[in-house]
């Protein structure tokens, strides 16, 4: 795709800079326009009789919670009126869901909820756009710091959002939906899936039998996802005596048929380091041990080893040390990155779709399956005008502002105090990140 | 009578169907006659029709207490039933978590022999009535050379895997495939002595105390409660093997570091160790100057204790017999890293682990240790400063 760097620069200065809170109300109104619009097309909201609503505010840094809806009219109608920043449901269905003792609710079952996000994940590109900022000096700080290093000043982090994030994020749903999910019997089709809004995606799993499963049922299904006590006890080790390693077949079921299934796929589709290193660089698999499963004759025999199912994968180069990393090695590359805590939560809240991210403008947009994969969420999710008529000024406040590509043209990065002129969805995406103050309303 | 009461199951499954009824058939009695006398007349009854239910039901507290492998021999007739209820209305008498985990623990040891004899067709009906149904596949899925006959739905199976906490029993590590979990009849046997094992574990309704003094009225009862409360006497001098050993330059309990002790306390309830805690306790008592006898000692509580593979594995942790080498500690970084650490445990932790310890050349700033041993090292140190009144720095 062809991108294009833009925004006007204002040279002049302005008179009418705004308060903060004139930025908050401008954002405010802006989103309860924006809901007037989407209630027409809103998603529906499976039981929400039963469920929780909790919302947070553009002025209050508190909760409500404790709401229930009998019917998606009132729930919208109650969207039009109070002009939430963000909204929220329980992912549990209770009987009495707007009962603010929580024990009294009388908990009928919880949505299996998987949070895909970047936020949980070690991703190179963080280090490039994720910041700790003094919030005394200004001082950025790459690394995690809980004070300034310069002045002792509290710290705030300021997270940002690229196509690598996103594309991570999607490379971890696929990779659920695709090849964790048809294990415990779940297809494409029984899965509710939306953007987050922000960096990830949720995918929700509401049969019966999994609505059932208490938090200690649910570690189970979620250590499966995400490769946590894997413990193969008799296979993945080498022999010594026998020159071999015990390795998996492709038809072998759960973990140990996925071990084979993708060592077969990463030989079949890489051979070149060159090639293998793009997609599996950050698992440091030694050099030498690559050249040698790359290796024309190796690589083959090990193909056609794996092909037709011979458990014992012998490479006369490889010994025990080697095996060993390429077992970690496979093991990594099979797990799926979740956050945890979300899946295994019986009570949480999770972000309603169809609403709107009070930190970025996007729309928490329901997707199916083949939606998702071809998925832009840089375009997609914009609801508020990419226009040039539709243009705001706005005066970044962060010291440092990295790009961001809205549609396909990149705006940014900024400096601190410069003056701007950028589309709606733009500058409601920059205040919604809290980096920059509104200095005119736009049209 | 029902379909499985034809089949004779629930004499030897008691817990099934029916089985309650024929042990206790009060509900169908119309007599206004007080619950004393009731009790009295059907367990005279009982002892007199049964003569060998006194030292049955007296075996089953001994060797249970005494984490004896068996010597108790189930029938399969009404005895069974009156055996099991029975020592299922003792059990919540006594309120005692430990008492019911050692007696659950022993019983459904025997059922699983029991289930193991079974044949697939007779496994599958028992199971679908103890709520864990499984299906049998006669050609069976052939996984790495296994044939797995049997299978279990994804939903039935999560319940039990989550009790079970065994390592090899977690969903991860088994066959699963398009929602269903692949077994052998081995692996089937064992979900369904869980199963099992909590069916005789009693849910205590703080009904207790009535019961015992109930109880208590009832002749040959009342004997063998008494029996039973001296066993417990005893045992609680004598209880814990880990407390009593002057080894490891006198290993007391105190000096046992938060993650082992934690681990020795989930063991005496008779709760299951997954593979890594077992390792960690195999690989510091091996370190420590502990005897196998005694690292056999912690895990004969386990419900799937088997004295032949744990004092192999044991052996096998110190390099005995083989040419195996001795196992060291794990450090605590690698405890920390698979969750086992318990530095700040409510329960358990301890400022040693948790803020570290001051030492020599690192000034004012506490170091942290390194792995168990250090902790006992330590764990030494404050206890012989605090009897010789020394500060701590
Ligand atoms: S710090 Fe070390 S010794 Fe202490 S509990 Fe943690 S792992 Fe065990
Ligand atoms: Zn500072
Ligand atoms: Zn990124």
């Amino acid at each position: 795709m062809e991108k294009r760097r833009d925004s006007k620069k204002i040279t002049k200065h302005t008179k009418e800079v705004t308060s903060l809170e004139d930025t908050t109300l401008e954002l405010r109104k802006k989103f309860t326009l924006k809901y007037a619009e989407l209630v027409k097309y809103f998603p529906k909201i499976p039981e929400i009789a039963s469920r929780e609503f909790a919302f947070l505010f553009w002025d209050r840094n508190y909760m409500i919670r404790h709401r229930g809806f009998t019917n998606p009219q009132h729930l919208l109608s109650e969207l039009k009126n109070i002009n939430p920043k963000h909204v929220y449901h329980s992912a549990a269905l209770y009987k009495d869901p707007a009962n603010k003792i929580m024990s009294e609710k009388g908990w009928m079952g919880c949505d299996f909820v998987v949070d895909i996000d970047a936020d949980h994940m070690e991703l190179s590109c963080q280090e490039n756009h994720d910041y700790y900022i003094c919030m005394k000096c200004d001082y950025v700080h790459r690394e995690k710091v809980t004070k300034c290093q310069k002045c002792e000043g509290p710290i705030r982090k300021q997270i940002w959002l690229c196509d690598k994030c996103l594309e991570a994020s999607k490379y971890e749903v696929i990779k659920l939906v695709d090849d964790f999910l048809p294990d415990f019997g779940f297809t494409k089709n029984d899965i509710d899936l939306n953007f987050s809004g922000h960096r990830g995606y949720h995918v929700h799993l509401r049969d019966k039998f999994i609505r059932t499963l208490s938090s200690e049922e649910r570690r189970q299904m979620v250590d499966y996802i995400t490769g946590t006590n894997f413990d193969p006890t008799d296979y993945l080790i080498y022999k010594s005596s026998n020159g071999y390693f015990i390795g998996t077949t492709i038809d072998d079921a759960g973990w140990k048929g996925r071990i084979a299934r993708n060592f077969l796929k990463i030989l079949t589709t890489h051979d070149s380091i060159d090639s293998f290193n793009k997609e599996y660089s950050k698992y440091n698999l030694d050099t030498k041990i690559k050249q040698i499963l790359l290796n024309p004759d190796n690589r083959n025999q090990l193909i056609h080893q794996l092909t037709i199912k011979n458990q014992y994968w012998t490479i006369k180069e490889l010994a025990k040390g080697s095996w060993k990393k390429i077992k970690e090695f496979l093991i990594q590359v099979s797990m799926c990155d979740i956050d945890v805590p979300v899946s295994i939560d019986t009570h949480r809240l999770i972000r309603v779709q169809g609403s709107i991210h009070g930190k970025t403008g996007f729309l928490v947009k329901p997707l199916n399956y083949y939606d998702m994969v071809n998925f832009e969420p840089f375009s997609d999710p914009i609801i508020f005008s990419t226009e040039k008529e539709a243009c705001m000024k706005l005066e970044i406040n962060t010291p440092i502002c990295p790009e961001i590509r809205i549609k396909d043209i990149i705006y940014g990065p900024y400096k601190k105090h410069e003056q701007i002129e950028v589309p709606e969805a733009v500058a409601i995406f920059l205040t919604c990140k809290g980096v920059a103050d509104l200095l005119s309303r736009g049209n | 009578m029902s379909y499985y009461n034809a089949y004779g199951l629930v004499y030897k499954y008691p817990w099934l169907e029916g089985g309650r009824e024929m042990f206790d058939p009060i509900v169908e009695s119309e007599s206004a006659e007080p619950l004393v006398d009731y009790y009295n007349r059907l367990f005279s009854d009982y002892f007199s029709i049964y003569p060998e239910l006194y030292q049955k039901l007296l075996d089953v507290f001994i060797f249970a207490l005494d984490k004896k492998e068996s010597g108790i021999v189930l029938t399969d007739d009404k005895l069974n039933i009156i055996l099991f209820y029975t020592v299922k209305t003792l059990l919540t008498a006594f309120d005692n978590r430990i008492l019911d985990n050692h007696v659950a623990n022993l019983l459904s040891k025997l059922y699983h022999k029991r289930l193991l004899q079974e044949n697939p067709q007779d496994l599958v009906i028992i199971s679908k009535k103890m709520g864990l149904p499984c299906h049998f596949d006669r050609k069976g899925k052939d996984f790495g050379g296994v044939i797995h006959h049997f299978w279990v739905e994804i939903h039935q199976y999560v319940p039990i895997a989550a009790l079970l906490r065994d390592s090899n029993y977690q969903l991860i590590n088994r066959m699963v495939q398009n929602g269903k979990v692949f077994l052998i009849k081995d692996h089937m046997a064992r979900l369904l002595q869980e199963v099992a094992r909590r069916e005789i574990i009693p849910d205590h309704q703080g009904i207790s105390g009535e019961l015992l003094t109930l109880l208590k009225k009832i002749n040959p009862i009342s004997a063998i409660i008494n029996e039973i409360a001296i066993i417990i006497e005893e045992k609680k001098y004598s209880q814990s093997p880990y407390e009593k050993t002057n080894v490891y330059e006198n290993m007391v309990y105190v000096l046992y570091p938060p993650c082992i002790k934690f681990i020795l306390n989930k063991a005496t309830n008779g709760v299951n160790l997954t593979h890594s805690e077992r390792l960690h306790i195999a690989f510091f008592y091996a370190n420590t100057n502990h005897t196998v006898e005694e690292t056999v000692d912690v895990f004969r509580t386990l419900p799937d204790f088997d004295e032949k593979i744990a004092r192999y594995n044991i052996e096998f942790s110190r390099g005995i017999g083989g040419k195996g080498k001795k196992y060291s500690v794990y450090s605590c970084a690698k405890l920390k890293s698979i969750k086992l650490c318990k530095a700040t445990d409510k329960e358990y932790g301890d400022p040693i682990c948790a803020e570290g310890v001051y030492r020599k050349g690192h000034g004012d700033t506490k170091v942290p240790i390194k792995n168990p041993k250090d902790f006992v090292f330590w764990k030494n140190v404050e206890i012989q400063r605090k009897l010789q009144n020394i500060p701590k720095k």
